[in-house]
């Protein structure tokens, strides 16, 4: 982690980042937000977004310059969800703890939250983890080319080299890729249906 | 790897990947016939809900920080005398947390018994539920 003031933005310059942000781009982060909240126990994708959005504005959760607001929401996201996990199988846990880059944890230090790199996950987190990798799958039952793609995405391939291993060409592919955006944008809603 | 880390490792990699592909699709795909304006609308409506609760959590955090530079930057000693002092840690000495020193008051020089006493008043005001005065 960098103890440099001025490798990160201030809650001022974040929130005008954040007003800056296309609308494309907003979407992107919503959509990241409804599939990383689905299955967690009381919180909607909005929660999540907005959850995020307190604590980057707040000075809880720090945000380097030098990457893409967009990015900073992502990777923030995916930090709130790792501790929305452990709430899930073990209550309540202290929002104070500070998630440092190197994935230890500091309590009593509210302003270290980083959006670097994490790996805060516990075996308690692979529980919850099972669950919405099973939810996913479950909700795709009914689209045989989504599916593909989606199993491609959790093998860690994307783009034309997820399309090759699964055996569609591009033009299939964006169009799975298109259903498949379609359901996991909307998973955390279905999860609470 | 085992199955709990395998799920670990497809969630983690279904998250990138989907962020990756939204990236990489056209914002007019992103939108999929939402209106822009009607998006940004919503997205700062959010920002300005998540700037107030982010506000009253700074304000929180700076009440607490002043506070705490209060306690500890209290003279509990300006008007206290040598054997006010004295008598003060006398009568809680019966309180855990001071028994041992209150033990030694008679060996004590002037000065450390009124650092002691300043250290007990602090302690006090940080922890109201500990022992009354």
């Amino acid at each position: 982690m960098t103890n440099d003031k001025q490798d990160r933005m201030s809650p001022s310059e974040i929130e005008a980042a954040l007003t800056q942000m296309s609308a494309a781009d907003w979407r992107r982060a919503e959509k990241m937000a409804q599939f990383a909240a689905a299955g967690l126990l009381g919180m909607t994708g909005d929660d999540l977004l907005q959850g995020t959005l307190v604590k980057l504005l707040s000075g809880k959760r720090r945000c380097p310059r030098e990457h893409h607001m967009l990015v900073v929401l992502k990777t923030a996201m995916h930090s709130e969800t790792s501790n929305a996990r452990k709430r899930s199988i073990n209550g309540p846990i202290d929002e104070r703890v500070a998630v440092m880059a190197d994935g230890s944890d500091e309590s009593d230090e509210p302003h270290m939250l980083m959006v670097e790199s994490e790996d805060t996950r516990t075996p308690e987190d692979a529980i919850v983890a099972g669950n919405q990798v099973d939810f996913i799958f479950r909700q795709l039952e009914d689209d045989e080319e989504a599916t593909l793609v989606a199993m491609a995405w959790a093998d860690g391939l994307r783009g034309k080299e997820a399309a090759e291993e699964v055996g569609l060409d591009m033009k299939t592919y964006d169009a799975a890729r298109k259903r498949l955006d379609r359901k996991l944008s909307s998973l955390a809603q279905s999860w609470r249906k | 790897m085992n199955t709990n880390e395998k799920f670990m490792m497809q969630l983690d990699n279904l998250f990138e990947s989907y962020f990756q592909e939204l990236r990489a699709m056209s914002d007019e795909d992103v939108l999929d016939g939402e209106a822009p304006s009607s998006v940004k609308a919503r997205a700062l409506d959010m920002l300005k809900s998540a700037k107030a609760e982010a506000g009253r959590i700074r304000l929180a955090t700076a009440r607490s920080k002043m506070q705490n530079a209060k306690v500890a930057g209290d003279d509990f000693t300006a008007n206290v005398s040598l054997e006010q002092a004295k008598a003060y840690i006398a009568q809680v000495a019966n309180d855990q947390r001071f028994t041992l020193a209150a033990r030694k008051l008679g060996e004590m020089q002037d000065e450390e018994v009124m650092r002691l006493y300043q250290q007990i008043r602090r302690l006090e005001s940080e922890n109201p539920s500990g022992s009354d005065s």
